[in-house]
């Protein structure tokens, strides 16, 4: 399983120390992100739905702190390393004629490695370090291979997240100390950290420090401002990186480290995050509505979904688990398929202005049912995945309490707003001239929409197989906490 | 005797102080940084006297001598200025300000 | 394989095959489509007079569990089909009466560029329809009623062309999604309501008397709103109007026969938490009867022809929601059921007169059409909609009068005026179309739009007979058949008989002021095309106003003023700030050697200072 961490980081260092031509670079990369789903697919297959915790590996590291290479896998965390494993090599087989730069898919290599790592790890100063080896080349590729004012984007999203990331260094050496205080021994394990005992008002502290990292990384109201500029200026690569995998990644990170660690605290701050959280779903979709650059739209799209996932963490019980858990995997599909289609998009006809497009389904039906269909699974219609969740959620919600359900309910009205109208003025219409010679999907374009596609129908229509893997973790916590009961 | 030593050891450290402050000509400025090292030197030698311990003496010969080789190098320094600015007012040369 | 599951998935089959065919060999011959258009429909229809067969004889429940849907915690949804009566009931006319409609849409389509897509997404809307009908729990039920509300979006703005045919796909399906909420919030506050495990309707019906009452309230309301979206009653009537943007078939399908009349069904199987609930069902009842009675008065100053028809459906849906109101369940079922034919009949025939005359839809500019097969055929069909007798809207449009006039006579007269103006405008366009000077001949109409029109002439005027009142000595066997949680009405014989020929006599004394008025006359030209009535009473207007504009404004709001403005000003300010003092002490930075020895000596003097003060006390 550390393969699964340690072959994206070597193929980079690789690819960098040889010289090669470009095709090469490409295929290379194809295959090992391909050796690194297919280990994620045999993974799946061997995971046991019934275990919680499992495939751990311990190797003593940095050992007379406490710091250690502790990594395994549950149910919530084999979705995002199954998305991430299978969305890598997608990316480069739908963008194959584009991008013809090394830095490129080294940095992307360099990306999968660190959130690898990330979604794997449980001892907390190998998860920070994780978080940020993928902030790293992220920054780099805005600004080497992004749009517009990407150095301005590039150093205003670094800030951001190192702003974020310093505040969780802290907070984590700060329990590691207090650890050592009552422990009388260093401990970075998640499992270790757990038994420490802190006064309301440090648990507070450093609750707030993980949740400025996590909260910038999703991101949240009000930290959100860095994302709709980020994701116009990133790169494709980058951008369907940072909406399918890293912002779930800081949800996940909530469930995963902050549940974990401060139980009773978040469960006292949970009803303002699911405040917080319903008032993003809505604020986010609402400001959609208004926007004329696609990606942008998207972004806010993503940030609007990220929100419910966030409240369906927070309602604390095992349908809003098992949703946000589901949704976070499906989301990413869907939002993979789409930031590669605005590639696909923009490769043809170099705009990525709403107002610009249209007539789109005349010249090129196929590349219009793929972009309807995946816009449709946005919007979470029913027999796509994203039904699945949202109905899951919406139940937790409802359970939580029902004005809460009433709010988490305006989900399916909220993506309609803005992807109905998107679609009409992109697909629809007659053609002009920048449209009228679009091209329609070609082979390799198809080759890597075809399977998401295929996985969001499965996801939606048989649910149960998947939710299995998921279930049985959740319900252990669910126990474990006893949070499905009210108090 | 020791205090009227130090007395015109501070004058004259205050002296090239000022000196190296308010003037804008470089080698007046210079002539008030070897005014500083005198007044140091002094002050010294004069301590040194007082205790009765010549190892401040040496030092201050030793000051003495590396003044000597500076002056060599400043004029040298002053003749190459000269020759690009044509002028020795340092208001003209703000590169550290790094606007330039 | 069983049968539910082949009638179910033969339209699935026959969508994905057509959407294969179109996507990977465009040049594919039309027939190819039309035969599996057909065979996929026509399946489903031929299973579904066998299960509704089966379910009226032999009383039997069909059953087939096809797999477990989810299965978490407490939640557990199993995808399994159940024809009981009522879904049987609903099988019989839905199934059937698409399958008359592909026949027609094979006519009316011909030699369209896009026939193929046509026809895929026209299985898949059967499909849905299907999977809606025959869902044991309301969460599968759910997914068809979205799935149809997602289709009829594509269908609406299949001439995707012209982006406005798009945006009326578009407000349809906002419009449903807003009852959907509805709707999925009422489903998700009776799961949790429910302590029983599975969410079975059987197992919901058992349940229900451990609610609290406010608590059924709530969740009958919302799921009244949801009907609402998808029967197109006021508020949520606004998309109706402007879906008839898409092909007239869809027009037919859609919004005559199937989709919109899910709202009443979803009511009538829901029919044993409404009998729990009477406020709603008499809010029900007063929605349907001010949708009846709007509808009815916007119709008499609509000009489209297909328009006037979406209006009638909006009326004939307040009909249903009406009987619904009062507790007479299979008496709007049977409404439903004779409204199938008939609506379907006035959309085909409407259509074949579009065709006919060059896509004129304006009665205005379609005077004096000369079409005695097409004129027989609408007349039958409006007759049939004003309910005269013996025509079969007559026995279920009269079951509905008399359970009004038993329940709520404020409702009843608000009905009875509906039912004149239904009269009025329905023969307002058939004499303005049919009886004028002038003179139009338009093309012959295609034996393949003619043929399907004839079965449902038919039933229009003999499905009536299913189900015959006591008072004509019938035995009411469909809504016996039924048997749905009626709530049994007394209307002494003499009194209805009465009722019914009041009703017949000034339905017909309103024909014959239609006919003085409008037929061979140019009433229709001096009628004024603006005010209220015509404008829809401003309805659209107002959720304009009040809806999308507010939306847009606080779209602009929130992303420019706070996103951008508040936010992003307040850290991009913090920057600022650093910059701004950054360069402050840059200044003082000039690069000339004089001032730093300056700040050195200011430094030593400080220092000095500091050293002296704190150490004063040992000198």
């Amino acid at each position: 399983m550390s393969l699964l961490i340690f072959l994206p980081f070597i193929t980079a260092i690789f690819l960098f120390i040889v010289k090669m031509p470009i095709n090469a670079v490409k295929s290379i990369y194809v295959v090992s992100t391909l050796c690194v789903a297919s280990m994620a697919i045999y993974l799946y297959v061997h995971f046991d739905p019934n275990a919680s915790m499992q495939f751990i590996e311990n190797h003593s590291w940095i050992s007379q702190y406490g710091i250690n290479y502790s990594i395994g896998v549950d149910g919530v965390s084999l979705g995002i390393v199954m998305m991430n494993a299978l969305l890598m090599p997608l990316i480069a087989i739908g963008l194959y004629k584009q991008r013809d730069k090394k830095g490129y898919w080294i940095h992307l290599l360099f990306v999968q490695g660190g959130i690898m790592g990330a979604a794997l790890s449980l001892d907390l100063m190998l998860f920070y370090l994780f978080w940020e080896v993928m902030l790293l080349p992220i920054f780099f590729m805005i600004g080497l291979y992004g749009y517009g004012k990407s150095n301005f984007v590039a150093i205003k999203f670094n800030i951001y997240t190192i702003f974020g990331s310093l505040m969780m260094l802290v907070a984590i050496l700060y329990l590691a100390v207090s650890y050592k205080e009552q422990f009388g021994f260093y401990s970075f394990a998640l499992d270790d950290l757990k038994n420490l005992k802190l006064t309301t008002i440090e648990s507070l502290l450093v609750f707030s420090g993980f949740m400025m990292a996590f909260a910038i990384k999703i991101p949240i109201f009000p930290f959100h401002t860095w994302l709709s500029d980020t994701y116009r200026s990133a790169p494709t690569g980058i951008v369907i990186v940072m909406s399918s995998l890293m912002a779930k990644l800081g949800a996940y990170a909530i469930w995963r480290f902050l549940f974990t660690l401060f139980d009773k605290t978040s469960h006292q701050l949970a009803p303002y995050f699911i405040g917080i959280g319903l008032f993003g779903l809505i604020f986010f979709g609402i400001s959609a509505m208004n926007q004329t650059h696609l990606k942008r739209m998207f972004a806010l799209s993503s940030a609007s979904h990220l929100s419910l996932i966030v409240v369906g963490f927070f309602v604390y019980d095992i349908y809003g688990l098992v949703g946000s858990s589901y949704l976070i995997i499906s989301h990413a599909l869907s939002s993979a398929a789409l930031f590669l289609m605005l590639a696909m998009m923009y490769e043809r006809v170099q705009t990525y202005t709403i107002d610009t497009l249209g007539g789109i389904a005349k010249v090129a039906p196929v590349f219009a049912l793929f972009f309807a269909f995946f816009a449709l699974s946005i919007v979470g219609v029913p027999l796509t995945s994203g039904f699945v969740a949202e109905v899951l959620i919406i139940l937790g919600a409802f359970e939580y309490n029902i004005y809460i359900g009433f709010l988490a309910a305006t989900t399916v009205l909220i993506a309609m707003l803005f992807m109905f109208k998107m679609i009409s003025a992109v697909l629809y219409g007659d053609t002009n001239e920048r449209t009228k010679n679009f091209q329609d999907l070609r082979a390799h374009e198809l080759m890597a929409l075809i399977p998401l596609a295929l996985l969001i129908l499965a996801m939606g229509i048989f649910p149960n197989y998947f939710i299995k893997n998921i279930e049985p973790t959740a319900k252990t916590f669910a126990s474990n906490k006893e949070v499905s009961h009210h108090e | 005797m020791l205090k009227g030593y130090m007395i015109l050891s501070i004058i004259l450290f205050s002296i090239g102080i000022v000196g190296l402050i308010s003037r804008r000509n470089i080698i007046v400025m210079y002539m008030s940084i070897e005014l500083l090292l005198n007044a140091v030197n002094l002050s010294l030698i004069a301590i040194s006297a007082d205790l009765a311990d010549s190892s401040a003496q040496v030092m201050s010969l030793i000051i003495i001598a590396i003044a000597a080789s500076e002056a060599a190098l400043f004029m040298s320094l002053f003749v190459v200025l000269f020759r690009n600015r044509a002028s020795l007012d340092v208001n003209l040369f703000t590169i550290l300000g790094g606007k330039e | 394989m069983s049968t539910l599951t082949i009638l179910l998935f033969a339209p699935l089959l026959s969508a994905f095959l057509i959407f294969l065919i179109t996507v990977l060999y465009s040049q594919t011959k039309q027939y190819v489509y039309t035969f599996l258009a057909l065979m996929g429909s026509g399946l489903s229809a031929l299973l579904a007079l066998y299960v509704s067969y089966y379910s009226y004889f032999e009383k039997q429940v069909l059953v087939t569990h096809l797999f477990t849907w989810l299965n978490i915690g407490d939640f557990l949804i199993e995808v399994t089909l159940k024809a009981d009566a009522l879904s049987s009931f609903m099988l019989l006319f839905v199934a059937p009466v698409s399958f008359l409609i592909h026949v027609y849409a094979t006519g009316y389509m011909n030699n369209d560029k896009s026939y193929g897509r046509f026809f895929a997404y026209f299985n898949l809307f059967v499909f849905f329809m299907l999977l809606l009908v025959l869902a044991d729990n309301p969460i599968v039920m759910f997914i068809g009623w979205e799935g149809v509300g997602l289709v009829s979006y594509a269908l609406i703005g299949f001439y995707y062309e012209d982006v406005k045919n798009t945006y009326a796909g578009n407000k349809a399906f906002i419009v449903n999604r807003v009852g959907d909420f509805g709707f999925l919030s009422a489903l998700m506050l009776l799961f949790l309501s429910i302590p029983l495990g599975g969410f079975s309707f059987d197992n919901i019906f058992l349940g229900l008397w451990l609610i609290d009452s406010h608590r059924l309230t709530l969740i009958a309301f919302l799921l009244f709103v949801g009907a609402m979206g998808k029967s197109a009653q006021i508020p949520l009537f606004v998309w109706l109007p402007d879906a008839m943007a898409g092909p007239t078939p869809v027009s037919a399908l859609i919004h005559a026969a199937t989709m919109v009349t899910a709202g009443v069904y979803m009511v009538a199987r829901f029919a044993p938490l409404y009998n729990m609930t009477p406020d709603i069902l008499l809010l029900i009842a007063y929605v349907g009867a001010f949708s009846a009675l709007f509808a009815a008065i916007i119709a008499t100053r609509q000009y489209d022809i297909k328009k006037i028809l979406a209006y009638s459906t909006m009326s004939q849906l307040g009909f249903m929601f009406m009987a619904l109101g009062v507790g007479a369940y299979s008496t709007a079922l049977f409404h439903m059921f004779t409204h199938a034919f008939f609506k379907a009949l006035l959309f085909m025939a409407a259509g074949a007169i579009i065709v006919a005359y060059h896509h004129k839809q304006d009665i205005r500019e379609l005077r004096g059409i000369r079409a005695s097969g097409l004129f027989i055929l609408m007349l039958i069909a409006t007759l049939t909609i004003t309910a005269i007798p013996p025509f079969s809207a007559f026995f279920s449009k009269d079951a509905i009068m008399s359970a009004l006039y038993a329940g709520h006579i404020e409702i009843f007269a608000i009905a009875f005026v509906t039912s004149l103006l239904t009269a009025f405008y329905m023969f307002r366009m058939l004499f303005v179309l049919f009886f004028s000077k002038s003179e139009q001949r338009g093309q012959p109409t295609r034996k393949s739009m003619l043929y399907p029109m004839t079965p449902l002439t038919v039933l229009c005027i003999f499905a009536g007979l299913l189900n015959v009142p006591e008072i004509f000595s019938g035995n009411l066997s469909v809504s016996h058949w039924l048997h749905l949680a009626d709530q049994s009405f007394f209307v002494p014989h003499t009194q209805e008989m009465l009722l019914m020929s009041l009703n017949t006599f000034f339905t017909l004394a309103v024909i014959v002021y239609t006919y003085k008025k409008y037929a061979y006359t140019d009433a229709i030209e001096f009628e004024k095309s603006d005010g209220m009535i015509a404008n829809k009473f401003y309805i659209d207007a107002l959720y304009t106003k009040t809806v999308v504009t507010v939306l847009e404004k606080l779209s602009y709001f929130f992303d420019k003023k706070i996103s951008q403005l508040l936010i992003d000003g307040t850290i991009n300010s913090m920057a600022l700030v650093y910059l701004k003092v950054g360069n402050l002490f840059a200044r003082a930075e000039n690069g000339n050697v004089r001032f730093y020895a300056l700040y050195m000596l200011i430094g030593l003097v400080s220092g000095f200072v500091y050293l002296y003060w704190s150490l004063r006390s040992f000198l």
